[in-house]
C-alpha cells in the first residue's frame, strides 16, 4: 500500500479551517471529505487528524459541539468560529503567496 | 471573545480532566465505529472491518496524548500528580512528616503570632483621616507652655491646623455617687484636625475657647451608652463635672479613641487660655496635621525656627521643637522591643526551616536508590527536583495549616499575658495581612529550605547507586559537608537566642534586686478626691484630710496612715527646678529639676522609707511655722557632698522670686516613676506648708492618695477607707485602690511578657538544634557501622571510638556556639530595649550559654554514640 504524500508543515490546519468554512462536520467527515475534494491526493492520518482538531479548538479557531449524526451516533461537530473565518483569511493569503513562489521556482526551465 | 474561549477551555482541562478525557474517548469511539461502517460499506466481513479499522487506528493512544498535549497542560497534571506522590510517600513515614510539620508549625506559628502583634500596633495606621500627616509637636523634647503653643498656633505656615490637649481627670456627679472619669481639655481645632466626624451633634467652635462659653463637651460613644443610656436626643443634655454643669454638643462614633495614649479619655471640653496666655508651666501636648504639600522635614525645620524666635522673645534657653509622626509618639516606645520579638521568632522559623533541610537530607540519603529507579526510567533531573520540591512544598502547606491553629491560639495567649503597655494591643487579630504574611513565610521556608537538599540530594550516579543497593556507601563529600553547615547555622542560631534569652533573665533578676526605698508589703493606697463640693474649699480642704487621715489610722488593723500628692510607681511626678540658698540661679531651661511631693506627717514611717538623717514632719510645720523639705539622699549627696545638708535652703518652682525652705531630713532615695528608671532628685513639702496644694481650688490640688500599712494578714480596708470619706463629704470621690505590692508588680508585667517569650523561643531553638545534631550524629554513626567494625577488628579500643563519634559532632556545635556567640553580640545591640542592668555582650552569659549548648549537643549525641559502642565487630563487617 502506497502511502499518500506528507502534507506540507501547517497545511493541514489551512485544509482543515477550509473544510469547516462550508459546513460543520465531524472528525470522520472531515478526512472523508478531504480525501473526496482532493481526488484521493490528500489523505489524512487519524494520527494527525485529531491532535490538530484539538490544537485548533484549544487555539480557539473552531469550536465544537455534540450532536447526533444522520444514523444517530452522537459526534463531536467542529465549526469555525469568527477569529477561525479571519485565521482562513490570512491562512489562505499565505498559502497562495507560498504557491506562487514555489511553482515560479519549479515552472524554471532547465538549462 | 477568542481569549475568553481559550481561558474556558483551558480551565475545562484543568478542573475536568475526567469529563475532557471522556470526551476524547468518545470521540476516537465514534472514529472507530465510522471506520468500520466504511469497511463494511466496502464489502468487508463485519469483524474483518473491525480488525482493519482497529489497525488503521493501531497508534491511537498515540494520537490521544498529542491530543492531550494539545491542549498543554502538562505541567498542571505533573503537579497534580506530584502532590499525590508526596502525599503518598509523606504518609510511608510518618515519623519524618511529624517532625517536619511540628518544626514548621513551630516556626510559622511563632513568627505569625509575633507578626500579628507587630502588625496590629506598630503597621496598622491611626483610625483618623490621612492619619500619615498627623504630628506631634514638642517644646524642645517635652511638652509645650500654653504662652508657646499659642505663640506657634499664630506663626506656623507649614501645618494646617495645630492644637494642644491637657490631662483633666474631672468628678462626674451621677444619680447614686460621684465617680472620677478621664477628660481632655482641647483647644478648638484638636478634633477637626484628626479628621473623624461626630456622630451626633458637633465639635467645639473658636467662641467656646473663651470662659463663659467653655461648659461645652462632646462625649465618646461609651460615655453615651453608659451614662447618657444611649439617648439619641442627647445632644442638648447637661452633665455635671467637678461641680460646675457642661452641656452635651456632640457625640463621637464607637471607633473613636483619642489621643492614642490616653485611649480611655471619654470626654472632650474646651481648653480655655485666655488667663494663661503668659503661662510657662509645660502641660499641653501638641497635635498638629502637616499641610498636603509639606513633608515633614521642612515642617520640623519650620517649627524649630520659630521656636527658637519664640524662646530668645520669652527669654528661655533656646531649646527649638520637635516634630515627630503622631504613630512613632504612639508606638515609638514599644518598637524596638517588638521588632527583637519579630526577629527572635524569624530566627525560630530559620531553625525550623532548617530543621526540615535537614530532615529532607536525611531522608534523600535513605531514598537515594528510589530516586535512581526513577531516573533510570527516563525522569529528568530537574523532574526528580521536582518531585522532591513538591514534597517540600506539601510539608509547608501542612506546616502552614497547624502553625496557622497554633497562630490563632498563641495570639488569644498573647493578648492576655501582654502589658497594658503595649498600645492597640486589644486590636490584634489574625487578619488578612497576617494570613499573607504565614503564606510568605511558608513559601520561603518551603522553597529556600526545600531546593538546597533536592539539588544536593539528586546529584548522584545512577549506576553506582542501583548497583550499591543504597546501604553502606558512607557519606558522599557534599552532601555531608551540607549537613554540617547545618548543623553549625542551627547552633549558631540557638545560640543567639539563647544568649537573648539569658540576658533578658539576667535583666529580670536585676530587676527583681532592685531596692525600692520602701517597704511595699501591707501598703494600701487610693485616691481620695473632694473636687467641687463644699469640701474642697481652701479654708476646709487640710481640715478633711486630717479628719480623713485620723479616722483611716483608727481603722482595725491600720498600723499607720499618711497621705501624698502622687504615689510613687503608681503616681504620676513632676519635676520642678531647684536652686540652693547662696549658689547662683542658673539660667531658665538650663536649672536642675527634682520630683516635687507634697505629704501628710507619717508617710515615710507609713512607708518605712529610712530617715537617714534630721526629722520627719509634724503637725507644727503649719503654714505659719517656718517653711521646711525633707530631701532624698541622692539630692543630698550630690549638693551637700560634705553631709551638712540639714539646716541648708532650697528653692523650688519659680526661682525668680525664689521662696527658701530649709532642709529638716534627708530621706533614703525611692523608686519614683518607674521600677527601672535612674534615681533623681526629689524634695518632699509639707502639705499644710504648699501654697500650691493650699489655695489652689484647681482639680489637681483637691486630691490626695491616702496611704496606710496594715498588719500582715488584713484584707485591705478600701470600704472603711471609703466611707470614711463619704461620712466626712457625701460628694468625696475614691478611685484607684491598689496595694503597693499590685503596682510594683504591674511594673514587672511588661519584662515578664518579653522574657516568657523570648524564653519560649530559645527552647523551642534548642529542642530543635538538640534534634538536629541527634539526627545528624545517627546518621553518621549508622553509615560508618562497618568503619568502626572495622577498626575495633583491628584493635581500636572503644574509647578511640567514642572519640571519633564526638569528636565530629562536638566539633559542630563548637563551631556553631562560636559563630552564634559573634551573631549574638551583634544581636545584642538590639537587643538593648529589653535589658537592665547587664551588658549585650556580657562575656559571661556568652560563655555559660555556648557550654549549655556544647553539653546539650553532647547529651544529643548519646545514644547515637552507645550504639555506636555496642557494635559488633563482626556482624558489622558481615553486615555488607
Amino acid at each position: 500500500m502506497s502511502k499518500p504524500p506528507d502534507l506540507v508543515q501547517g497545511t493541514l490546519d489551512l485544509l482543515i479551517l477550509k473544510i469547516l468554512a462550508l459546513e460543520p462536520l465531524h472528525g470522520w467527515a472531515i478526512g472523508v471529505r478531504l480525501k473526496q475534494v482532493s481526488g484521493d491526493v490528500l489523505q489524512v492520518s487519524d494520527g494527525s487528524l485529531y491532535p490538530a482538531l484539538h490544537k485548533l479548538e484549544q487555539g480557539g479557531w473552531i469550536k465544537a459541539t455534540w450532536k447526533a449524526t444522520e444514523n444517530n451516533r452522537r459526534a463531536k461537530f467542529y465549526e469555525l468560529t469568527r477569529a477561525g473565518r479571519k485565521q482562513l483569511d490570512q491562512e489562505m493569503a499565505n498559502w497562495s503567496r507560498l504557491s506562487t513562489a514555489i511553482s515560479g521556482v519549479v515552472r524554471l526551465k532547465q538549462a | 471573545m477568542r481569549a475568553l474561549d481559550i481561558v474556558r477551555l483551558r480551565l475545562r482541562s484543568l478542573f475536568r480532566a475526567a469529563d475532557v478525557e471522556r470526551e476524547l474517548d468518545e470521540e476516537l469511539q465514534f472514529h472507530l465505529r465510522q471506520r468500520i461502517d466504511d469497511g463494511i460499506a466496502h464489502g468487508l466481513e463485519p469483524a474483518a472491518a473491525r480488525r482493519t479499522a482497529l489497525l488503521a487506528m493501531d497508534r491511537i493512544d498515540l494520537a490521544k496524548e498529542q491530543c492531550r498535549d494539545a491542549r498543554r497542560l502538562r505541567p498542571f497534571e505533573d503537579l497534580v500528580r506530584d502532590g499525590r506522590l508526596a502525599l503518598r510517600t509523606l504518609r510511608r513515614s510518618p515519623g519524618f512528616a511529624i517532625a517536619a510539620i511540628l518544626s514548621l508549625a513551630l516556626g510559622i506559628g511563632a513568627t505569625s503570632a509575633i507578626f500579628s502583634v507587630v502588625n496590629a500596633v506598630l503597621l496598622r495606621p491611626l483610625a483618623y483621616a490621612e492619619p500619615d500627616r498627623l504630628v506631634v509637636v514638642r517644646h524642645g523634647s517635652t511638652v509645650a507652655s500654653p504662652s508657646v503653643f499659642l505663640a506657634w498656633r499664630e506663626r506656623t505656615r507649614t501645618l494646617d491646623r495645630i492644637g494642644a490637649a491637657e490631662y483633666w481627670a474631672p468628678n462626674l456627679a451621677g444619680s447614686e455617687r460621684t465617680e472620677q472619669i478621664v477628660a481632655l481639655h482641647v483647644s478648638v481645632d484638636v478634633l477637626p484636625l484628626l479628621g473623624v466626624e461626630p456622630q451626633m451633634g458637633r465639635v467645639f467652635t473658636p467662641d467656646e475657647e473663651h470662659a463663659g462659653a467653655d461648659h461645652v463637651v462632646v462625649v465618646s460613644h461609651a460615655f453615651w451608652k453608659n451614662h447618657m443610656a444611649a439617648d439619641r436626643d442627647g445632644v442638648g443634655r447637661g452633665v455635671t463635672l467637678d461641680g460646675e454643669r457642661y452641656t452635651v454638643v456632640g457625640v463621637m462614633p464607637q471607633s473613636f479613641r483619642f489621643a492614642p495614649f490616653w485611649a480611655d479619655a471619654d470626654v472632650w471640653a474646651p481648653l480655655v487660655l485666655d488667663s494663661r496666655r503668659a503661662d510657662t508651666g509645660a502641660s499641653l501636648r501638641v497635635f498638629a496635621r502637616l499641610q498636603s504639600a509639606v513633608a515633614l522635614p521642612r515642617a520640623a525645620a519650620e517649627m524649630n525656627e520659630v521656636t527658637a524666635v519664640i524662646d530668645r522673645e520669652q527669654g528661655h534657653t533656646v531649646a527649638g521643637a520637635e516634630v515627630i509622626p503622631l504613630l512613632d509618639v504612639v508606638v515609638g516606645g514599644v518598637r524596638p522591643a517588638l521588632l527583637v520579638l519579630l526577629a527572635a521568632s524569624g530566627l525560630v522559623l530559620v531553625i525550623a526551616g532548617t530543621n526540615v533541610a535537614h530532615l529532607q537530607l536525611v531522608r534523600a540519603a535513605s531514598r537515594e536508590r528510589e530516586l535512581a529507579v526513577r531516573s533510570a526510567l527516563g525522569a529528568s533531573r530537574p523532574r526528580v527536583v521536582r518531585q522532591l520540591l513538591t514534597e517540600s512544598l506539601v510539608l509547608g502547606a501542612a506546616g502552614a495549616a497547624a502553625g496557622l491553629v497554633f497562630t490563632f491560639a498563641a495570639v488569644r495567649i498573647l493578648i492576655a499575658l501582654a502589658p497594658a503597655s503595649l498600645p492597640r494591643i486589644a486590636t490584634v487579630s489574625v487578619d488578612g495581612r497576617v494570613l499573607l504574611f504565614a503564606l510568605g513565610a511558608t513559601l520561603a521556608a518551603g522553597l529556600v529550605f526545600g531546593l538546597a537538599p533536592a539539588i544536593r540530594g539528586t546529584r548522584f550516579d545512577v549506576s553506582d547507586s542501583l548497583k550499591s543497593g543504597g546501604r553502606g556507601m558512607g557519606e558522599r563529600g557534599g552532601r555531608s559537608a551540607l549537613r554540617a553547615a547545618f548543623i553549625v547555622s542551627e547552633f549558631s542560631t540557638a545560640m543567639v537566642l539563647l544568649a537573648a534569652a539569658a540576658l533578658i533573665v539576667r535583666s529580670f533578676v536585676s530587676l527583681l534586686a532592685v531596692d525600692s526605698g520602701f517597704d511595699p508589703r501591707n501598703v494600701l493606697a487610693m485616691d481620695v478626691s473632694v473636687t467641687g463640693t463644699r469640701s474642697a474649699m481652701p479654708s476646709v480642704r487640710p481640715e478633711f484630710y486630717r479628719e480623713l487621715i485620723t479616722r483611716v489610722q483608727a481603722i482595725p488593723g491600720v498600723q499607720s496612715a499618711s497621705a501624698i500628692n502622687h504615689l510613687p510607681i503608681a503616681g504620676d511626678i513632676w519635676l520642678f527646678p531647684f536652686a540652693i540658698d547662696g549658689r547662683a540661679i542658673a539660667r531658665a531651661g538650663e536649672r536642675p529639676k527634682a520630683t516635687y511631693r507634697v505629704v501628710w506627717p507619717g508617710y515615710f514611717r507609713t512607708l518605712q522609707i529610712p530617715m537617714s538623717a534630721g526629722r520627719d514632719f509634724t503637725a507644727a510645720d503649719r503654714v505659719d511655722a517656718p517653711h521646711v523639705v525633707v530631701v532624698n539622699e541622692l539630692l543630698a549627696r550630690r549638693y551637700f557632698p560634705s553631709g551638712n545638708a540639714i539646716g541648708q535652703r532650697l528653692a523650688a518652682g519659680d526661682l525668680d522670686k525664689p521662696d527658701w525652705w530649709s532642709i529638716v531630713g534627708v530621706v533614703k532615695t525611692v523608686k519614683q516613676a518607674s521600677w527601672s528608671e535612674p534615681d533623681r532628685e526629689e524634695i518632699y513639702v509639707p502639705y499644710l506648708q504648699s501654697p500650691l496644694y493650699l489655695q489652689n481650688p484647681k482639680s489637681f490640688a483637691t486630691y490626695l492618695s491616702v496611704v496606710a500599712r496594715t498588719a500582715p494578714g488584713v484584707t485591705p480596708p478600701f470600704a472603711a477607707i471609703e466611707s470614711a470619706a463619704r461620712s466626712l463629704e457625701p460628694g468625696a470621690v475614691v478611685s484607684h485602690p491598689t496595694t503597693l505590692d499590685r503596682a510594683i508588680a504591674s511594673e514587672f508585667v511588661a519584662p515578664r511578657f518579653y522574657m516568657l517569650l523570648v524564653g519560649v523561643f530559645a527552647a523551642v531553638a534548642v529542642v530543635l538544634a538538640a534534634i538536629g545534631i541527634y539526627g545528624v550524629m545517627s546518621q553518621s554513626v549508622e553509615s560508618r557501622t562497618r568503619e568502626i567494625g572495622v577498626r575495633l577488628a583491628l584493635g581500636a579500643g572503644r574509647s578511640q571510638i567514642v572519640r571519633l563519634i564526638m569528636g565530629y559532632g562536638f566539633r559542630l556545635a563548637l563551631a556553631g556556639s562560636i559563630v552564634g556567640a559573634v551573631g549574638a553580640i551583634g544581636f545584642g545591640r538590639y537587643l538593648r530595649a529589653l535589658l537592665f542592668g547587664v551588658e549585650p555582650s556580657d562575656p559571661a552569659t556568652l560563655a555559660v550559654v555556648g557550654v549549655t549548648l556544647l553539653a546539650i549537643a553532647c547529651a544529643a549525641s548519646y545514644l547515637p554514640l552507645r550504639r555506636a559502642i555496642a557494635v559488633d565487630p563482626m556482624t558489622a563487617v558481615r553486615c555488607e
